[in-house]
């Protein structure tokens, strides 16, 4: 899928919001789901997609899971062709609502 | 340490959402998935579980559409040596690397297909078999 052919739907646009607000930081899908505002299960198609481009890394987290007691997770972060490529969609796809224009009735057009 | 526990019926419900995934993804996803209920309460395992089986085939879409990179070996422990290597078909050796340690197995009449400290690459049977042969990690 190029890059430019990326489907900037509401969800996409939160999750790339939210990822921009720190670009260096590694999330795992919970924690982006709640920083986005989005429902849990939404997230991963969404960050399959952007893996799938390129603007995202994910890595296993780095742990023994016998000490953690629980298993390592995924964590994500943007790249950095994702976080310049990502500025630049939200940008395109933020396009104001025009103001409305009215006239005063009766006034001659 | 980890406060909450994942619960045996929502990891089994995010495996049933993994298992609809395309093979070279579905190993990766269930492990995700699993580790992401950890340290979330019961209630809020039960809507996560709910969330990603209702969502599954939207990742799998998403999976299919992007021609995704993902397609790596995760590393699985086996009960045992494959039948092949105990009618004496096969050799099963462990090898390592820095990173990794692995067991592979190849023809008996044949030597090591790979050099020194190079891992090899998995043969496809041997790939499947491991996948069928995982054995449920607990913590």
């Amino acid at each position: 899928v190029p890059s430019n052919k990326i489907r900037m739907t509401i969800p996409t646009q939160l999750v790339l919001q939210a990822l921009l607000t720190e670009p260096t930081a590694e999330l795992y899908g919970v924690e982006i789901g709640t920083a986005a505002g989005l429902p849990s299960g939404t997230i991963h198609p969404i960050l399959a997609r952007l893996e799938g481009l390129g603007w995202l890394s994910s890595r296993w987290e780095d742990i023994n899971p016998r000490v953690a007691g629980r298993p390592a997770r995924r964590y994500y972060r943007l790249t950095a062709e994702g976080a310049r490529s990502a500025e630049a969609a939200l940008a395109r796809a933020y396009r104001p609502t025009p103001a409305p224009r009215f006239r005063p009735l009766g006034e001659p057009t | 340490m980890t406060t909450h526990r994942a619960n045996p019926w929502c990891c089994r419900a995010v495996e049933a959402a993994a298992h609809v995934l395309p093979p070279e993804n579905r190993e990766r996803y269930a492990l995700e998935f699993i580790a992401e209920l950890y340290d979330m309460p019961l209630s809020q395992q039960i809507r996560h579980s709910a969330q990603l089986l209702a969502h599954a085939w939207a990742l799998r879409t998403a999976l299919a559409q992007s021609g995704h990179p993902h397609k790596e070996q995760t590393m699985t422990l086996t009960t045992g040596r494959p039948l092949a290597c105990r009618l004496g078909r096969h050799r099963w050796h462990w090898v390592s690397n820095e990173d990794t340690r692995s067991n592979a197995a190849w023809p008996a009449d044949r030597r090591r297909p790979f050099r020194f400290g190079t891992p090899p690459t998995p043969a496809p049977w041997a790939a499947a078999r491991s996948r069928e042969r995982l054995v449920p990690q607990t913590y």
